[in-house]
């Protein structure tokens, strides 16, 4: 198998993709794949290239260079009504002459499909967007709700390979944006589409999708499971981006025995176990403030960093102290609010975690 | 019902003497003729296409084959009787001929035929028909006119002498009068003079031709003040005179067509104005209105109708199209043409119905006693005298 | 179509409008140009190569003020036709009734139908000295004499509003009718009243459709000619006027210097316009497509409905009295008329003349209104899609057929087509009748076209339809009231004209406006009132069949789409 030949498995593959518009480099060299079947989320800042990478992938954008292969075929030159994938637009952009059936029925009519197969299809896919008996309706008869599910059901009639959405939930408000997420993620289970879906709210992305590619400035920040970049993030970008997050600059002191390396910063002294430093090293680490355990400062642990709570917000369920522990370290500390015991400003605690809490990042 | 029908019939076979049409510079775009006239004599397609002539009167070779003839005569209600039973009669006589009829006005066809005539030389849209003295000074300088041969053509004799023709260039056969038309309502004693425009009473109540000299009173001052339209300083004096009266506001408006005088004057805006004795003729005694018609001391001008035969024709079209124009001169033609479009004739012994010889503009004094104009000075001086008047008068209209 | 794709074709997509407009426009009056290096003397006109008229034109005063005039008109009418105009087109957007709303636009469209000799005369009945206006105020004591309302500026002003004023209503409104209210919504849930939604939102999206609608008005008006003249007691001297004088005294060279003048004074203003249309075009609108009607009521409202009212009746007033004539009993249009007659109904239905040139007027029309909207469409795409260089100056090209006055335009024409050996041909006065309907078209639906949502067609591209079908099924929908628009205006451009189809009509092929025009020449009877009354009953009567039939969604559609 030659290195060009795209991976079989692959639905999509972008091999080194880049877009520029003018100066601007829009999407910058990025190589990624999309499995069948599963939910990719594309996930960014406004700006980043998100779409631009989606665009490419429909075939409204050309690649300023690299190479981009759908079921194995190069399609770099295919245009958008010659390829198998589908595109819920960001606007919706749903034909405000046509009623829902004809909207729906669009896509089928273009490909000549009997009338009777259409009518099938259409009926099956309303059903499944739960929207039967809306037919007649027209757009501007409908919801915001109604009108994102049109414009799915719109997308999917055609049972394409892949169905590229655009921050189709954007517009929504928040009750019904996390109704429609749970109802996306079934219609995918349940049709088995490819999804690539783009958006720039992670909880959107860690809810909803098997794997994220994080996107920055064009590039792709870190490409994985949900799970793995909350919890492993490779860079200060994609931690911060990612859920709340304390970003320490630290000195590799020493190498421990047992492989964890011991940190510093700003003579704050901890482990940390994965790490491939040398001592003497200037690094970052994320540690995340649900991983902090505070404590009183009377019954500090051993291991434990004495520091004084300088802010406390209450959060409902959770809360979040914010404690100085050593000139200019300062860490932000999240805690069930009805377990443990509860602090208030100026009093003095103790903080630890455990050395796997500790992810040294790239950056 | 029927009765408003007949009137109507009864108008427009009257209407067939408006012969208003027939001039150049009718109105609008159909008074780009003369303009129109002049393309082809800057079309490189040609100059000079000697004229095919006929000599002694003899019948050319070929005019006993099959010969095909254009004949341009006026649009309009019976205009086209005369000519139709005419070439019907000279059809059955001659059946080796046959005729089309090309039916328009001499304003948007002549220059049509200038432009045929120097692309296609050797076919001219019409070989012959009715001329109005406007087409036909414009058609001498454009040397369209075939010479007639007397010979074929013994009714050009039977011409008045002073609208004979030199060289037989053509057979004038009618004319239209030109002179004051007042508004009756308003104005109860009848203007006489060319030089009652003005006239203080008029004030304000002046409306003047522009575009053609021979109607806007420039000419008509002039030669009623004892000068000629070829003499400079004479036209001078009367564009100064315009001028002043122009600034103390004797002039209401100017116009270009038939209904851009004949409204206000209707209304009552304006009460004087030199035009055709045809239009007035209609608007006063058909229609009613509030119109009359004044022959000036000075006299009317005449407004001369042609018969002409165009050059480029075969000698054998030419032959036929003489033989049919002297047809239409024929004193039995001519008269009923006459009576049927309230004509003047201007050939000796022509016999009018009563109602028509009545009339001001039919009288003997009128018609020979009308002013003859200096048709070249006035083809040629025309556009400058548009200039300056424009400037000169027409600016200083309030 | 997508942008890609328009760019690699947009060349393609000129031709026919650019063969149209070079090969028939330009090449004409370049050939026309070419006779001011001639020399004109003595009522003769020479191929002495000389600049004499150049000289003339730059250097007498008289000339100067002629160009000054020109302008100061053009600008007058314009701004009127504005300051008229959109408020009218605002106002029809809120009406809610369709049967209204078709009246509506029949109405400001009537104008257009009637023969232009009838309409004014219909002004002149209201405006002269004894006209009604003055009567009116005489018999109120507003007025101790006549105000003079015609042959002046007044009249001329007042009456070229009234015939440019659908030029100035339809493209605002075509466009005000495509925008999205939901941005007006959007607007207004941000706190911005009224007056401020207006301010910020509706004009600046409407500005295409109104600078459309200048370009259009202010074009046509420094063109005009017969208008000022036959209102303007020919007292009015502008420039077409003196063109007009110079081609009928075979002064071609000073015509041609004028015609080039009065191209550049257009083509400077269009510039002009355009710029403002570029600077705003960052203003224009986008959003999604959820039309919705404001709520109704207000001082605002109330206002529109008096300005819409009047607007109507101000367009209307002279047509009534072209309409009551045709009932005249009087056969010298007397006023008021002596008795009911249908004498004139009678004769135009019985004059084989009318019933000929009505025939080729419908031939002609219909196949040049094909080409010019056809030839239009293709270029406004690629104008506005193309990606092209130089599209202001383009978009100036294909527009300066309608600030070239038709009297220039016809003889130029004229010698062109004798030349090429095609005079007179039916072909040829379509292709003519399409060059001059083409500005209409281009202007109309490139402001169509630039507020098209782009998103919908690479939605439709999206679900598998090529360029043509996203062509058909999506963006002819959304610009369908631009289009019908356009078409309109081409088809009356066409059915309307005379001043340059009667130096290339033959016998067999002269159109109606001709025939009119060449029975007043013979005849001065309420004839042309009636024939004109029926051309408004006809049309009415299609639409409202046509109404009939359309499908009530589509009806919905075209006329109350909002
Ligand atoms: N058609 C375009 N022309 C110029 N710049 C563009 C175009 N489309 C996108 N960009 C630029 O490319 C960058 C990425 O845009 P986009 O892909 O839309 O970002 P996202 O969807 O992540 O918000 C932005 O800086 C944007 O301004
Ligand atoms: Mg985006």
């Amino acid at each position: 198998m030659s290195a060009d030949a795209a991976r079989a498995s692959d639905v999509i593959e972008l091999r080194e993709v880049t877009r520029s518009f003018g100066d601007v480099v829009a999407v910058d060299h990025v190589s990624l794949g999309i499995r069948q079947g599963e939910f990719f989320a594309l996930l960014g800042p406004s700006g980043c290239g998100k779409t631009t990478t989606l665009r490419i992938m429909a075939g409204f954008e050309r690649p300023s260079g690299g190479d981009i292969y759908l079921r194995g075929r190069r399609v770099n030159d295919v245009p958008p009504y010659r390829r198998e994938t589908n595109l819920v637009f960001q606007q919706l952009a749903l034909f405000p002459h046509m009623d829902v059936y004809d909207n729906v029925a669009f896509g089928l009519r273009v490909k000549r499909r009997p009338a009777a197969d259409i009518a099938g299809s259409v009926r099956r896919v309303l059903q499944l967007v739960d929207l039967a008996g809306y037919e007649r309706r027209r757009m501007h008869e409908l919801s915001g709700g109604q009108q994102q599910r049109v414009a799915i059901a719109r997308a999917l009639v055609n049972e394409p390979a892949v169905l590229l959405l655009d921050e189709p939930l954007g517009a929504l408000d928040l009750k019904l944006r996390l109704q429609m997420q749970r109802e996306l993620k079934a219609m995918q289970r349940r049709s088995g589409t490819t999804f690539v879906y783009v958006t720039h709210d992670q909880g959107e992305a860690l809810a909803m999708a098997d794997r994220v590619a994080v996107m920055q400035l064009g590039k792709i920040a870190q490409l994985g499971a949900p799970e793995h970049i909350y919890s492993r993030p490779a860079t200060r970008f994609v931690a911060h981006f990612i859920g709340d997050t304390n970003i320490i600059p630290v000195t590799v002191r020493d190498r421990g025995a047992d492989g964890a390396a011991i940190l510093d910063a700003n003579g704050v002294r901890f482990a940390a176990t994965d790490a491939d430093m040398r001592p003497g090293e200037m690094r970052h680490i994320s540690l995340r403030p649900e991983k902090i355990r505070i404590a009183a400062a009377h019954a500090a642990r051993p291991d434990g960093h004495g520091g004084t709570v300088t802010d406390v917000t209450f959060l409902g369920p959770l809360t979040r102290y914010e404690v100085s522990v050593a000139e200019g370290l300062r860490l932000v500390v999240q805690t069930q609010t009805d377990s443990e015991e509860h602090f208030r400003k100026d009093d003095r605690v103790s903080l630890s975690w455990p050395p796997s809490a500790a992810v040294v990042l790239k950056d | 019902m029927a009765d408003q029908g007949k009137s109507l019939e009864r108008i427009y076979q009257r209407g067939v003497s408006r012969r208003e049409f027939l001039r150049r510079s009718a109105a609008l775009g159909i008074s780009s003729a003369a303009a129109l006239s002049f393309l082809a004599a800057c079309d490189p397609g040609g100059t000079s296409v000697a004229s095919p002539s006929t000599v002694g009167g003899g019948k050319p070779a070929g005019a006993d084959g099959p010969v095909k003839l254009s004949f341009f005569v006026y649009v309009g209600a019976n205009q086209g009787v005369v000519p139709r039973e005419v070439v019907a009669e000279y059809t059955k006589a001659n059946p080796n001929v046959t005729i089309e009829l090309y039916e328009g006005t001499n304003a948007e066809t002549y220059p049509k035929m200038v432009a045929a005539r120097k692309t296609t030389p050797d076919q001219p849209i019409v070989n012959f028909g009715f001329v109005n003295a406007d087409a036909n000074a414009k058609g001498d300088v454009d040397d369209l006119w075939e010479s007639l041969d007397p010979a074929n053509v013994p009714t050009l004799s039977n011409v008045l002498d002073n609208f004979k023709r030199k060289d037989n260039k053509g057979i004038a056969w009618g004319m239209v009068g030109i002179g004051l038309m007042y508004n009756t309502d308003n104005v109860k004693a009848a203007p006489t003079s060319w030089l009652d425009f003005w006239d203080p009473r008029f004030k304000g109540r002046l409306a003047l031709s522009n575009g053609n000299h021979y109607l806007s009173g420039l000419v008509t001052t002039t030669r009623a003040n004892g000068g000629k339209e070829s003499d400079p300083a004479a036209i001078d004096k009367t564009i100064k005179l315009m001028s002043d009266k122009a600034k103390e506001g004797q002039i209401r408006l100017f116009f270009l067509s038939n209904d851009q005088v004949k409204q206000p004057m209707i209304r009552g805006e304006v009460w004087l104005s030199g035009w055709f004795n045809s239009s007035v003729d209609i608007w006063a005694n058909q229609e009613k209105g509030p119109f009359g018609y004044a022959a000036p001391k000075e006299g009317q001008i005449a407004f001369t109708l042609y018969h002409h035969v165009v050059k480029g024709s075969t000698p054998a079209q030419k032959y036929h199209a003489e033989k049919i124009i002297n047809m239409m001169n024929d004193k039995k033609w001519l008269s009923r043409y006459c009576n049927l479009t309230h004509s003047i004739p201007v050939a000796k012994d022509i016999e009018l119905d009563k109602a028509l010889a009545d009339q001001e503009a039919f009288k003997t004094k009128n018609i020979e006693g009308a002013i003859q104009l200096d048709w070249p000075t006035i083809a040629s001086k025309n556009a400058e005298w548009n200039e300056r008047f424009n400037k000169e008068v027409v600016a200083f209209v309030k | 179509m997508l942008a890609f794709i328009a760019r690699r074709r947009a060349p393609l997509q000129l031709l026919p409008a650019f063969a149209l407009t070079a090969g028939v426009f330009a090449a004409a009056m370049l050939l026309l140009f070419s006779y001011s290096a001639f020399t004109f003397r003595g009522g003769q006109l020479t191929e002495e190569v000389s600049f004499l008229a150049w000289q003339k034109f730059f250097t007498d005063p008289f000339y100067f003020g002629v160009v000054t005039k020109t302008l100061q008109l053009a600008l007058e009418v314009t701004a009127a036709a504005l300051l008229i105009g959109y408020p009218t087109a605002y106002a029809l957007t809120k009406v809610r009734s369709a049967k209204f709303l078709v009246a509506a636009y029949i109405i400001i469209f009537s104008p257009l139908l009637v023969s232009l000799v009838v309409r004014v005369y219909g002004w002149l009945l209201l405006l002269s000295d004894n006209g009604v206006i003055n009567q009116a105020l005489l018999a109120i004591g507003v007025i101790a004499a006549p105000i003079r309302l015609i042959y002046n500026e007044t009249g001329v002003v007042i009456a070229l509003v009234h015939i440019l004023l659908p030029f100035m209503v339809f493209p605002i409104l075509s466009v005000l009718l495509q925008f999205d209210h939901a941005l007006r919504e959007a607007a207004s849930d941000l706190g911005a009243n009224r007056l401020q939604t207006f301010l910020r939102v509706v004009l600046p999206m409407s500005l295409p459709g109104v600078v459309a609608g200048c370009q259009i008005v202010f074009t046509l008006a420094i063109s005009a000619f017969v208008t000022p003249e036959l209102l303007g007691g020919g007292k009015v001297q502008v420039l077409s006027r003196a063109i007009w004088f110079n081609v009928v005294d075979v002064n071609w060279p000073l015509a041609a210097v004028e015609a080039i003048v009065l191209l550049a004074l257009a083509l400077a203003a269009l510039a002009l316009f355009d710029l403002a249309a570029r600077s705003l075009r960052a203003m224009r609108p986008t959003g999604s497509p959820r039309p919705r009607r404001d709520s109704p009521g207000g001082f605002i409202d109330a206002f529109l409905r008096i300005v819409l009212f009047a607007v109507l009746a101000f367009v209307l007033s002279p047509l009534v009295f072209v309409v009551i004539n045709s009932f005249n009993g009087s056969a010298f249009n007397s006023f008021p008329p002596q008795g009911f007659s249908m004498q004139w109904y009678q004769f135009v239905l019985g004059y084989a003349q009318f019933r000929e040139g009505m025939v080729n007027s419908l031939i002609i029309a219909s196949a040049s209104t094909l080409v010019a909207v056809a030839a239009g469409m293709l270029a406004a795409l690629a104008l506005t899609r193309g990606g092209i260089r130089g599209r202001g100056i383009l978009n100036a090209f294909f527009l300066s057929p309608l600030v070239m006055p038709r009297v220039a335009i016809g003889i130029a024409v004229f010698i062109l087509l004798i030349r090429l050996r095609v005079l007179g041909t039916t072909g040829s006065l379509v292709l003519v009748h399409a060059m001059l309907s083409l500005p209409f078209a281009l202007v109309l639906l490139t402001a169509s076209l630039v507020n098209v949502n782009r998103t919908l067609e690479e939605a439709s591209m999206d679900l598998g339809a090529g360029p043509l079908r996203t062509f058909w099924s999506v963006t002819l929908p959304q610009i369908r009231a631009g289009l019908v628009v356009a078409a309109v205006f081409a088809f009356i451009t066409s059915f309307d004209e005379t001043e340059a189809s009667i130096f290339l009509v033959r016998p067999s092929n002269t159109t109606l406006p001709i025939q009119m025009f060449l029975y007043l020449e013979q005849y001065q009877n309420p004839t042309l009132a009636a024939l004109s009354t029926l051309l408004i009953a006809a049309t009415i009567i299609l639409v409202v069949v046509a109404l009939r039939f359309v499908r009530g969604a589509e009806l919905a559609r075209l006329v109350a789409r909002r």
